[in-house]
């Protein structure tokens, strides 16, 4: 059974690649294949750190983050691109702070599709 | 070990994108993956020899293009239709990279395991 690794690289508040992700990872779970990890990496660190938005807008960090909890997918990001955007990550601890060369060694035996 | 291709599409500075695709490939080379990279679009802004003379706020993060060859990094290729179109010279490309046709580039991304677009 394929085990895919997905790249995340895109802010979660600008466009739809969050949503994308997880539409995709939804139904990969669905279909019985398994999602080695979530990397966040550049501009998609920023769901690592807390956010409070407007009750009407779609917390799709927050999403992302209970869907990988109630899965357990590794949701890791890259702690030197959050370190440059002077992102701290929230206290929930549902974001892992890792570096690139986890991201390398887990795309052994996967496949890696990017949004 | 898998044959990653990393597409590097974007200018140097107007983005942090070219910086952290460097970080990258440099660290998918680094656990012995096999890496090459592509350059097209506005990323061939990225090869051009940058003075460092001069103080700059910017950082002339291209002098890593120099570490490849000690991670190992054997296939730079560079789109020709690309430097053409931004008049740039083939010749003074960075030791190693090579301008190649559209076809070599599609050949080298039907051959990849992974494809990362930055």
């Amino acid at each position: 059974m394929t085990r895919f690794s997905l790249l995340l690289t895109q802010s979660p508040l600008a466009n739809q690649s969050f949503a994308s992700a997880l539409q995709f990872a939804n139904a990969a779970v669905a279909q019985g294949y398994a999602i080695e990890h979530i990397f966040l990496y550049e501009d998609a660190v920023l769901a690592a750190a807390a956010m409070d938005l407007p009750t009407d807008e779609p917390n799709l960090a927050a999403a992302l983050a209970q869907f990988c909890q109630q899965q357990r997918i590794a949701l890791l990001y890259c702690v030197t691109a959050a370190e440059k955007r002077g992102v701290v990550a929230d206290s929930t601890g549902n974001y892992v702070a890792a570096g690139l060369a986890e991201f390398a060694m887990r795309l052994e035996n996967t496949k890696l599709v990017q949004f | 070990m898998a044959q990653i291709v990393i597409i590097q599409t974007h200018s140097p500075y107007n983005h942090a994108k070219a910086r952290e695709s460097l970080d990258l490939i440099l660290a998918l080379a680094a656990v012995d993956h096999q890496v090459c990279v592509i350059f097209t679009g506005d990323a061939v802004y990225q090869l051009p020899s940058v003075n460092t003379d001069h103080p700059r706020p910017l950082k002339a993060f291209q002098k890593s293009f120099g570490l490849f060859a000690l991670y190992e990094i054997e296939h730079c290729l560079v789109c020709a239709n690309a430097l053409r179109a931004r008049a740039l010279n083939e010749q003074n490309l960075p030791e190693g990279f090579i301008a190649v046709s559209e076809t070599a580039i599609k050949d080298a991304l039907a051959n990849a395991q992974h494809i990362i677009r930055c």
